[in-house]
């Protein structure tokens, strides 16, 4: 543990507050924090309690961008942030956002990582060696000229730190990076990270999945209701108590010690049955001969690298796609792709492309026009959105959008329910939340499908495995005692 | 074939043909422009996408004629025919400064001193088109899943596949931009770029054609009306 105390500050908050406009309440207040030249700082906490208007006050987006109002000081490597312009403040802080999708400007990879470099000013003889140079940090040889869109999300995230790195800043923040990241590519976030921090870079990290961090971090900061509550170090989150870890809705931060109560299931009715399934994309296999069971009741975690087929997988099974070869059983019947819409429904993972409705409750109605009104409100509250029930869907949190989609989800109760990333950016309680739901679903005999690369989230709810290995083999496995098992399959690519 | 024009000579050729998408009224000098703009993206290795565009152009040509000037029922009016058109065409100037890179386009513009208020916009909107594109599938496969797309609730179906759109959209540009800005496009110092910007002969050659085919259609505009 590095001593920064004799450092110099690079970022100093003195009583900070700050709200967005039009906004009721402060999204933080009262913040005092210190960071020190060479830092590895986490912010964490539950979703809404203000870490990532914290790293945009950092940025300088909170009052620049957002235009918000902020009461207190903030001081960047010695001068007020104030006193800085925007474009002043990206040289200084490189900022890498949640979602890769709406991050990037250009469509090829060196045009991207230019970008920075290119409104700076860099003198174009310079400009080819500052992205060589990002590429080659990142190791991703392997990604040059290429077309940014296609690419996996870890890819994505490679590509976005690569841009920061070009431009050289010395502060980097980042903003739930692992959010839409496979364990695989995590672990490379997490090594490009080390790299950042052993080149003497400051890095706060803003963020809920906090295993990867533990090595990394010198300090975790706990933020709750807009105020940092707590402070710990590494050694005292990875030995802080499994009850208190739930109690403030943390996710865990050793993955080995996650308390898991896999749920049992009568292996009776086969409610879903796969034979020799078949899919490609014009001339290019994505698998073949594909087969598995599912009963009433399973709830199963679906995972595999990025690219395997996961969710082609699921738009076949309700029918948005149609199989090259194979079968699809319902209840021991080869329904057509047509009708599969009544036998299973697909939770997409972009929850904003799914709502409708003016409110809350008319969401419910589009799919329940002979529903009452008692009904649609038991549903809500189950959900703990009734008081969000005359709301517009799109101005709900992530969490609340998730949950109103699986509430849906239950309107529409088809036998199967298939669900894609369900926890991607959620917090703790959210997670248990879905969890707990998911659980009790099943045990009303519902088979439920989840693709999945969130090792607590698997472990906490599913009872069975369907492992994508390669585009010709997939495997199932029980998870009861195989818990390592499902580790091993997620870590590797 | 594939020439590369330079990010000027795109331009003048999407001002130039609003100018004349604005102005012309025969059928006939429309359905000749879209020859010359077919053209225009042929060599510039647009070839499969030409094809995409000449065929929706042609349905559209098709109704058109069928319509007979009266519209075709209430969803599809003269005027709706008309536009459609018009706008296609509109889309084809602009589909080769779609994709560009955006270190390009931004050098250009402070080359040129273009106004930020100009610049700036056209910028993220280049960026913005093609990052909205996958969310409307998105859309449509859940509409779909739950059943709401109808053809007998044609208004209803537009209302559900607009209001996630436009959300998302909203969204979409603000990310966009926060991340624009915390990447220095503001700067009001030089902006360089990795690509060498230069105004080259053939860029003369295609500026001079641009204009004296503008200043044709203008003249057989006149002549025929």
């Amino acid at each position: 543990m590095e001593n920064f105390k004799t450092r110099r500050s690079v970022i100093q908050f003195e009583d900070v507050s700050f709200e967005y406009p039009g906004a009721e309440t402060e999204s933080i207040h009262h913040i005092d924090l210190d960071v020190k030249e060479g830092e590895f700082l986490v912010l964490t906490g539950g979703s809404g309690c203000g870490k990532t208007t914290l790293t945009r006050l950092i940025n300088g987006l909170a009052e620049q961008f957002y235009e918000g109002t902020m009461k207190g000081r903030i001081t960047l490597l010695g001068r007020s942030i104030s006193e800085y312009p925007l474009y002043e403040i990206g040289k200084k802080v490189g900022s890498i956002f949640q979602d890769p999708r709406s991050q990037f400007f250009a469509s090829i990879t060196e045009d991207e990582i230019a970008f920075g470099c290119e409104n700076y000013g860099v003198p174009y003889e310079e400009l080819d060696g500052r992205v060589s140079n990002a590429i080659k940090r990142i190791n991703g040889d392997m990604l040059r000229g290429k077309e940014i869109y296609p690419m996996s999300s870890g890819e994505k995230q490679k590509i976005a730190v690569a841009s920061v790195n070009a431009v050289n800043p010395e502060i980097y923040v980042f903003d739930e990076p692992s959010a839409n990241l496979d364990m695989y590519s995590v672990e490379a976030l997490k090594n490009l990270m080390r790299e950042l921090k052993s080149e003497g870079h400051t890095i706060i990290v803003a963020e809920h999945r906090l295993y990867y961090l533990t090595g990394l971090a010198d300090r975790f900061l706990y933020m709750e209701n807009g105020s940092i509550k707590e402070e710990w170090t590494p050694e005292e989150l990875l030995s802080m108590p499994e009850a208190k870890r739930q109690n403030i809705g943390i996710r865990a931060a050793d993955l080995r010690h996650i308390e898991v109560d896999i749920p049992s299931r009568k292996e009776t009715d086969v409610t879903l049955e796969v034979k020799g399934l078949a899919f490609s994309y014009r001339n290019h296999p994505v698998f073949h001969d594909i087969s598995f069971q599912a009963y009433a009741g399973d709830l199963i975690a679906i995972i595999g690298h990025n690219g395997i087929g996961k969710t082609t997988l699921s738009n076949i099974l309700c029918g948005m796609q149609k199989e090259k070869a194979g079968q699809i059983l319902y209840n021991g019947k080869d329904v057509p792709k047509g009708r599969r819409k009544n036998f299973a429904y697909f939770v997409m993972q972009n929850t904003d492309c799914q709502l409708f409705g003016d409110s809350v409750e008319e969401e419910l109605l589009l799919n329940g026009k002979g529903s009452t009104q008692e009904q649609r409100d038991d549903l809500l509250k189950m959900y703990g959105l009734f008081e969000w029930k005359e709301r517009h869907p799109a101005t709900l949190s992530g969490g609340q959008k998730q949950r109103l989609t699986l509430a849906v989800s239950d309107w529409i109760d088809t036998p199967i329910l298939i669900l894609d990333e369900p926890t991607s950016g959620l917090d703790y309680k959210n997670m248990l939340r879905i969890s707990e739901h998911l659980k009790a679903l099943a045990q009303k005999g519902k088979t439920i499908l989840i693709i999945t690369h969130d090792y607590e989230f698997a472990a906490m709810t599913c009872n069975r495995v369907l492992h994508f290995i390669d585009e010709g083999h997939a495997e199932t496995f029980p998870l009861q005692g195989s818990l390592p098992r499902l580790y091993s399959c997620l870590m590797c690519q | 074939m594939n020439i590369k024009f330079d990010f000027r000579t795109k331009l003048l050729v999407i001002v130039l043909t609003m100018s004349l998408v604005a102005v012309l009224t025969s059928d006939i000098l429309i359905y000749t422009l879209l020859g010359v703009l077919s053209v225009y993206l042929i060599i510039q290795g647009f070839g499969r996408q030409t094809i995409k565009y000449l065929i929706v152009c042609g349905v559209f040509i098709v109704l058109r004629l069928i319509s007979g000037g009266q519209g075709i029922t209430i969803l599809m009016p003269e005027m709706f025919l008309f536009m459609v058109l018009r706008i296609l065409m509109m889309v084809m100037a602009a589909q080769p400064v779609i994709g560009m890179p955006p270190g390009e386009v931004v050098a250009v513009f402070k080359k040129i001193h273009a106004p930020d208020g100009i610049a700036l916009p056209v910028t993220f909107m280049l960026r913005f088109f093609p990052t909205v594109r996958s969310e409307f599938s998105d859309v449509f496969a859940s509409l779909r899943l739950r059943k709401l797309l109808s053809w007998k609730h044609p208004l209803d179906a537009m209302e559900y596949i607009v209001t996630p759109v436009i959300f998302r959209s909203s969204r979409i540009a603000e990310e966009l931009a926060a991340s624009a800005e915390s990447r220095g496009i503001s700067n009001p110092g030089k902006h360089t770029c990795r690509r060498k910007i230069e105004f080259q002969k053939r860029d003369w050659i295609m500026c001079v054609i641009a204009v004296c085919v503008t200043v044709l259609y203008f003249v057989l505009e006149r002549t025929v009306a």
